[in-house]
């Protein structure tokens, strides 16, 4: 029962063509300005040589015709020196090209990796047409590297062409109107990539749905769950379809443009021919004459195609350069964000000023209208039910989105002026959804403060404060073994246990202001529950001086009692508000549900 | 007698990427391939027949001939060659998509084939398997369809070089010899600097692993928000960077230019033709040779040099790696120690006795014992729930249950049969599981709830018993990332995944496996959905794996997993009484409701209570 997912368009409003290209090259440039120009200088150098073939093919015929040997012998040499210069310019000139394309292809992936980790909000994960267009900068990264080489070809080519467009109008000015017979072939090769991509782009629903698939089948995590549903005998199926939908329109565009491309070079063939007939027509015409014009026209035609097809890959990539220089804008309009700096304490707290929040591209408010303080020092707790908000709650603290209209401020200062990295190194917790970083168990837990990722004491300590001692006991080399099974010597942790290295890391922070734990420890069990709680009020406690807050995400009440303040989130409002003893008497939303979970102790 | 020498070169050259990358066309796609393959040979004749009717004109002209003949000659063979090359690039483009998916189909059902998943666990196999995934997302190299089209090109190319090679044969047997050594030679003489071989080096795959796990959490998704939190941005790009760059250093010193063959090559070039063009021009002076001829064996010879031309090499290459690491995996994957299901027995509507494990032992992979002589009963249509620490095992023994792997040592018996010889897919139509890590399918809810389909009302049916009714229309593709499509909660996604369970148990699953069902449900959805999942599998056979003791006290036997062995097995009233493992942990979580002040009114309790479960 496959049901097809329609393909979606998406509206351009990519950047310009010349600018993505102009800004390309000044990134090449700063990057790596010497090999750039030798590789331009030997590329056109080694494409010219070929051109001046026809030339010399006259000459042959010339020397023959007159009797003329030493003219003929020296048309042969320059024959023979005209190739071989051309290859040693195009072979040479060729490694400098890769040596370039290689050193530019890390310089361009880095870039693009820096531009996507770099933004500080985390909206283009989650909205599916920025999805689309980043996905094709990751899957078609190697177009945006090739634009370079693909550019010196392009003017190589053309400085070919114009060369044989030259000795053809040698011969007859009219000749040069080939050159108006080959328009329509660069036209319809020019729509023809713009064509394709935007079919690739309709279809990249499909092909993501059947990546999809492929990664489910391919796996071990789902593997066991597929199996036991009887479901891996669909998913191979499934992926087959979600392939074919997606395949279907962008092999019919193919098809278009190849019948098109078809006709506009008849049209040009055509010309071609009239041309030769033309000239070998000509009254005192010569058999030079005539070669050169084959040769030549021949030659248009290949070059033009060369030049054409060249102007094809060259738009794929200008096309790829597009996407970057939109991410760089976005990432651009992204930064910038607050230039302030976080404060190093907390005395009054942080205040909630008429907190209204939707996700980008949707109209539904998940918080609606919040206001609230959480004092500094407290700890904190947000209860509610399933989509109550809680944890958009929590991506707004951690500045991982703006609200949408209110705003919340640290002491009366706007959270939207300081700057997302100074607020961000005051931060610490986890999150339900939590990474699994595969790296040695001691790196996994120590990327929670880099500037400490190697002080194993600290990670020891927050090991410690996350409850993780006896995942780390039971790894084979204790804080030195690789996690993650795919990996060589790696071991793969259950999940309970990745969620303690998760909270641990979470704790590596000493001095964060804000510590937001987000249903870390929906997975562990109650001993560990207990003895983390136990240690979540006491550093919390300890920590008073410097007024850091504690926010608590959780649907276990026997943790959420002991916090300060609880605020209880009902339909993207705040329902209630007080601590444990207030919300009990008020007998209201949170008394229920303290009264459900109480009750299966009892 | 055959060569020794000589058959195994045949084998080298069928087991080299490229043989196998030329040869898988035609099966993926036999008319399209053949197609493909056509249309090569056709455009590598236009040329020397181009030269042919070229010298034809030439001689008419020269002659005072009419040209009429050969000047359509050259014209439909012009034509042929402009309009042929768009087709042929349609048609590479086709099959290089039909080839990759062809690729992943052999490559997806070989996971999928081996009923176990032991072959998905081995780092050797989850190694190649990353390579495998993803040589057409472009990282490694280019996707097959920008390749393929060139790779046609490359070769028409040659092959038209060939035939101007053979054109040349009919002025003198040596000329194609001195018009294509020069360049022949020039590609063998490259072709050294040209290939990085450690690319199958074991360290450098590990490498490139690292390479991409480092650019994967820099820009995709799951990963995003803890990169921020922590503002391991510039970390992580940094760790791609220097890894990614030792690697790039590495290629290109391999790649280095020699200069000793660089000069061989161009002295043969640059000698090789100047004889050939002197011969032709000497011949011609001394009339042994028609100008037609001249111009035909001139072509011929300007057009030899597409033999050492174009990137046809490097795109080949590219083109055809990632076939071997696909096809050997595949024939991996279908060989590994996967377990065997042969059994035949028919499983009918077991278990109607109960569920034993025998005095099972069992480790992953040659890992510490997870289980060492463990033994269980589970009667048949009763629930039983599984405590224990992290790590004790908990969820291995649903592994083992579902015959995920076989036990070490020992046995499980199903009313006094092995689990081995039960015939496994009956077996797991038996099941109806949530694991921890459910799957989140990234289609309609429909398809999430019955995966293997349904009928619209079961479908309603398994989403209401699942307290997940009004979640999303059926329809509703769950995931942001498609048109109209929705994202869940935690919480919303696991009522989906009971849906799924719950819906098996309406197809006839008699055993019911829950691992942590509702870690990520809210307080009224926990409490709500024991009693509903109670009511959905009344008289099957429930194992439920939790933490929470107050979902766990409901079940009919609770087992205490503690080191591999079940160290405590009774009711909840029961183990409370025997103040035992169960006991401690209880108490610890039901500590945290107690108070003296507390002073709840019992009435309005048991009204919330029985508002839930209503």
């Amino acid at each position: 029962m496959m049901r097809g997912i329609p393909p979606k368009r998406e509206d351009a409003d990519l950047p310009s063509m010349p600018a993505s290209l102009l800004h390309s090259l000044k990134f090449a440039y700063g990057a790596e300005p010497m090999l750039l120009v030798v590789s331009f200088v030997f590329t056109i150098g080694g494409l010219v040589p070929e051109a001046l073939a026809a030339l010399w093919l006259r000459v042959l015929l010339h020397g023959i015709t007159s009797g003329n040997s030493s003219e003929t012998l020296r048309a042969a040499i320059g024959l023979a020196v005209t190739g071989g210069t051309g290859w040693l310019l195009r072979t040479v000139g060729s490694r400098f090209t890769a040596i370039f394309s290689d050193r530019i292809a890390l310089a361009v992936e880095t870039h693009v990796a820096r531009l996507q980790a770099g933004v500080s909000t985390i909206e283009h994960h989650e909205r599916p047409d920025y999805l689309d267009r980043l996905q094709i900068l990751h899957d078609h990264s190697f177009l945006l590297n090739h634009i370079y080489p693909s550019l010196m070809q392009y003017v190589g080519s053309a400085a070919r062409l114009l060369i044989t467009v030259g000795l053809l109008m040698s011969i007859s000015p009219v000749l040069g109107l080939l050159v108006l017979f080959a328009i329509p072939t660069i036209t319809v090769t020019t729509r023809r990539a713009g064509a394709e991509r935007h079919a690739e782009e309709g279809a990249a629903p499909n092909v993501r749905l059947a990546r999809h698939f492929f990664e489910l089948g391919t796996t071990p995590g789902a593997a066991k769950e597929l199996r036991v549903s009887s479901a891996e005998s669909v998913i191979a199926g499934r992926r087959r379809d979600a392939f074919a939908a997606g395949y279907r329109p962008v092999a019919h565009e193919r098809w278009v443009t190849a019948w098109q491309s078809g006709a506009a070079w008849l049209l040009f063939g055509s010309a071609y021919i009239a041309a030769v007939s033309f000239v070998a027509h000509r009254a005192n015409t010569s058999s030079g004459d005539v070669v050169l014009t084959l040769a030549a026209g021949a030659a248009l035609s290949r070059y033009l195609g060369a030049t054409v097809g060249q102007t094809e890959f060259l738009r794929w990539n200008i096309e790829a350069a597009q996407r970057l220089l939109w991410l760089e804008r976005y990432v651009g309009s992204r930064s910038g964000l607050g230039q302030g700096t976080a404060p190093s304490v907390i005395r009054e707290g942080i205040t909630f000023d008429h907190v209204s929040f939707a996700y980008p591209a949707t109209d539904a408010l998940v918080l609606h209208d919040v206001n609230l303080t959480l004092p500094a020092g407290s700890v904190v707790a947000i209860v509610g039910e399933n989509g109550a908000g809680k944890s958009t709650l929590t991506k707004l603290l951690c500045r991982l989105y703006d609200p949408t209209e209110g705003r919340i401020t640290i002491d009366g200062v706007d959270l939207a002026t300081v700057d997302p990295t100074s607020w961000r190194e005051r931060l610490g917790g986890a999150f339900q959804d939590f990474f699994r970083f595969e790296f040695l168990a001691a790196n996994s837990v120590g990327v929670g403060d880099l500037p400490r990722l190697d002080e194993r004491p600290a990670v020891t300590k927050a090991v410690q404060r996350g409850g993780a001692v006896d995942v780390v006991e039971h790894l084979p080399a204790g804080l030195d073994t690789q996690l993650g099974p795919s990996w060589r010597d790696g071991k793969d942790l259950s999940f309970g246990q990745w969620q303690k290295l998760a909270v641990a890391r979470g704790f590596m922070r000493d001095q964060p202001l804000l510590c937001v734990l987000d249903e870390p420890t929906a997975a562990l069990d109650a001993e560990t529950e207990h003895q983390l709680f136990e240690r979540f009020a006491e550093s919390s406690r300890a920590a008073a001086d410097d007024g850091r807050i504690t926010v608590l995400v959780s649907h276990r009440f026997s943790t959420v009692r002991m916090a300060d303040l609880i605020v209880v989130l009902d339909g993207a409002r705040v329902a209630e508000f007080g601590d444990h003893e207030t919300l009990m008497a008020n007998k209201g939303l949170y008394a229920e549900l303290y009264g459900i979970q109480a009750a299966g102790y009892r | 007698m055959q060569d020794p020498s000589h058959a195994t070169r045949i084998q080298r050259i069928k087991k080299s990427a490229e043989y196998q990358f030329l040869t898988l066309l035609t099966r993926v796609d036999p008319a399209v391939g053949t197609l493909w393959w056509l249309l090569i040979a056709l455009r590598s004749a236009l040329p020397s027949l181009f030269a042919i009717s070229m010298g034809a004109l030439i001689t008419a002209v020269n002659g005072g001939h009419p040209l009429g003949a050969s000047l359509y000659a050259l014209g439909g063979l012009f034509i042929a060659m402009q309009t042929l090359p768009p087709v042929h690039s349609a048609v590479s483009a086709n099959l290089a998509a039909k080839t990759t998916t062809y690729l992943h189909d052999l490559l997806l059902e070989a996971s999928l084939a081996p009923a176990g998943i032991a072959h998905l666990e081995r780092p050797d196999v989850n190694d190649r398997l990353a390579q495998a995934r993803d040589f057409d997302l472009g990282v490694t190299g280019p996707a097959l369809t920008t390749s393929l089209p060139r790779i046609a090109d490359g070769f028409v190319e040659i092959g038209g070089g060939v035939g101007l090679a053979v054109v040349l044969f009919t002025y003198h047997w040596w000329a194609p010899i001195l018009a294509s050594f020069g360049w022949l030679w020039s590609h063998r003489l490259l072709r050294k600097s040209s290939v990085w071989k450690a690319w199958e080096d074991p360290a450098v795959v590990d490498e490139l692993r690292h390479v991409n796990y480092a650019y994967t959490l820099a820009v995709r998704a799951p990963a995003a928000k803890e990169i921020r939190l922590f503002g391991l941005a510039d970390w992580t790009v940094d760790r791609y960077f220097t890894r990614r760059k030792r690697m790039v250093e590495l290629t290109i010193k391999a790649r280095a230019l020699k200069k000793w063959p660089i000069t061989v090559a161009v002295v043969a070039i640059v000698g090789g033709n100047v004889l050939l063009f002197w011969s032709l021009a000497h011949d011609a002076s001394a009339h042994r040779l028609a100008i037609g001829s001249v111009t035909v064996f001139a072509q011929a010879a300007l057009g030899a040099s597409a033999l050492a031309f174009g990137e046809v090499d490097w795109w080949f290459r590219q083109g055809s790696q990632s076939v071997p690491v696909v096809l050997d995996l595949v024939d991996d994957l279908r060989n590994t120690d996967a377990l065997i299901a042969e059994g035949k027995t028919p499983v009918g509507d077991a278990p109607q006795d109960a569920i034993v494990f025998d005095n099972v032992s069992f480790s992953y992979r040659g890992g510490a014992p997870i289980f060492d002589g463990l033994s269980l009963r589970i009667p048949a249509g009763t629930s039983i729930a599984v405590v224990g620490q992290n790590g004790a095992g908990k969820t291995t023994l649903a592994k083992l249950l579902c015959r995920l792997y076989d036990p070490t040592e020992g046995a499980i018996r199903v009313d006094g049969t092995d689990l081995r010889e039960l015939d496994l897919a009956q077996w797991r139509m038996q099941l109806a599981a949530v694991f921890q890590d459910y799957v989140r399918y990234e289609l309609p809810l429909a398809d999430n709830v019955a995966p293997i389909g349904g009928s619209a009302h079961s479908i309603e049916r398994a989403l209401h018993d699942a307290g997940a009714d009004g979640l999303a229309s059926v329809d509703t593709v769950l995931s942001r990332a498609y048109a109209g499509g929705t994202d869940l909660s935690g919480g919303q996604w696991q009522r989906v995944a009971l849906a799924r369970a719950l819906h098996a148990v309406q197809a006839g699953a008699g055993v019911v496996l829950l691992d942590e069902p509702t870690a990520q449900l809210d307080v009224r959805g926990e409490a709500e959905i024991f009693d509903r999942i109670l009511e959905a599998t009344k008289g099957r056979t429930t194992i439920l794996i939790s933490h929470r003791f107050a979902t766990v006290r409901h079940a009919d036997l609770i087992c205490v997993l503690e080191q591999g062995k079940v160290v405590e097995l009774g009711t909840h009233d029961e183990l409370i009484d025997k103040r035992g493992r169960y006991h401690t942990m209880f108490e610890l979580q039901a500590a945290r409701f107690e108070e003296p002040g507390f002073t709840g009114d019992p009435d309005t309790e048991a009204d919330a209570v029985e508002e839930v479960t209503a």
